[in-house]
């Protein structure tokens, strides 16, 4: 799995929690980036 | 090849699928498995028998040097803490989805992952299945010129059967539905529509489940499990991935459900393109429908249990319609399952 996989299952997590919140709270929600990674890692 | 010797944390039925499949597979060689509850680790013991070790001691359990890899299926609260634990003794992990229930705690995981060098792969195994692998190399394409515009959908007919009759019916528990069972839509989403997700607005309800019915209530008690459309045979329910667990049966009428059966969801994209993505528990059909716009065309992709896989594209200005049907090499999720087990070995 390379790092983009990784980051594209962080982002979906995000989303999901970033949707379960604007339900909760009516308002739209913003998602942080993700941290800064060595993107040489090797996976 | 050399194997990579491996253990299981977490014996739901997940975990006991990969400890099965793992057990069999010829680059592995499953050495331990690892779960805090005593019975279920005697409950999985005759499967394996002497030739394995068995932990209730997470420490123990990664403290192995013999043990390079960890394939992490515990509850999704405790994802967090297991794979920066697992990190920490150096393992490299196989993480099942959602990588954990909040955007801090998945943080902490990639922070945890590339400190120790190791490999993490995420359990999003519909990645690997045919019809995924497909709308990929047609993405490379570029037959819809450039997208801008993509919706998903859930149906998720079984919805019930698979959450509601646990702990997963509480908000207190799984925390949203949205990511122990939308991630694997939505991370296709994201990857098609090629960008970052920057800002979500939402809604949803609970509008089928849920209700007056008590909490301890069960299906095997129940006077109308002769009629009710959610009765789940305990003792043997088939998962979607063709394994046969014992499973929950609670009311999925009862009072404690709060997770909502249907949700909406409007993404925006760093790169300025759109997502919809909807969820629903209560539908007549298992499927992912799929719809992306570029300023040259339309795709629809349909996904299903019966692997009845159909991509079509259709242009603007002309009658021209293609269509591609990609054919699953077999095993759960579409074929996805296996591909990804031998995508963490390799």
């Amino acid at each position: 799995m390379d790092v983009s996989q990784v980051i594209a299952a962080r982002d979906a997590t995000c989303v999901g929690a970033a949707a379960e919140e604007s339900i909760e709270t009516g308002m739209p929600v913003e998602i942080p980036p993700a941290p800064t990674l060595d993107l040489t890692h090797d996976t | 090849m050399r194997k990579v010797r491996l253990g299981i944390l977490g014996l739901g039925g997940r975990g006991h699928y990969f400890a099965r499949c793992y057990d069999q597979h010829p680059d592995a060689e499953l050495v331990a498995v690892a779960d805090p509850d005593a019975a279920v680790l005697a409950r999985v013991k005759p499967a394996y028998g002497d030739r394995i070790d068995y932990y209730e001691d997470l420490g123990k359990f990664l403290s192995r040097d013999d043990m390079e890899a960890v394939v992490i299926a515990s509850p999704d609260h405790a994802h967090r803490d297991n794979a920066v634990q697992a990190f920490g003794c150096g393992k490299h992990v196989l993480l099942e989805k959602p990588m954990a229930q909040s955007v801090a705690d998945t943080d902490d995981i990639l922070r945890a992952w590339q400190a120790a060098g190791t490999v993490l792969q995420v359990g999003l195994e519909l990645r690997y299945c045919a019809l995924f692998v497909r709308m990929g190399e047609l993405l490379n394409e570029g037959l819809l010129g450039d997208l801008t515009l993509g919706t998903a959908i859930d149906n998720v007919s079984g919805g019930g059967d698979y959450f509601y009759h646990d702990r997963q019916r509480t908000k207190a528990y799984a925390v949203s539905l949205l990511m122990q069972k939308g991630v694997h839509t939505i991370a296709l989403l994201n990857w098609f529509l090629g960008g970052t997700p920057t800002k979500v607005y939402a809604t949803g309800s609970l509008a089928y489940f849920g209700g007056d019915q008590p909490n301890d209530k069960r299906c095997r008690d129940c006077d109308q499990a002769s009629t009710c459309p959610s009765f789940v045979r305990w003792d043997k329910f088939l998962m979607d991935y063709g394994e046969t667990i014992e499973k929950p049966d609670g009311c999925v009428f009862s009072a404690e459900v709060d997770v909502n059966d249907n949700s909406q969801v409007l993404i925006t994209y760093a790169n300025g393109n759109h997502g919809v993505y909807t969820e629903c528990h209560f539908t007549p059909e298992y499927t992912r429908d799929f719809e992306l716009v570029g300023d040259k065309g339309k795709r629809n992709a349909l996904y299903n249990n019966e692997c009845n896989f159909t991509i079509r594209n259709q242009y603007r200005h002309t009658d021209r319609v293609d269509e591609w049907h990609p054919k699953s090499a077999g095993g759960g999720h579409g074929g996805g399952d296996p591909r990804l087990q031998q995508a963490f070995l390799d």
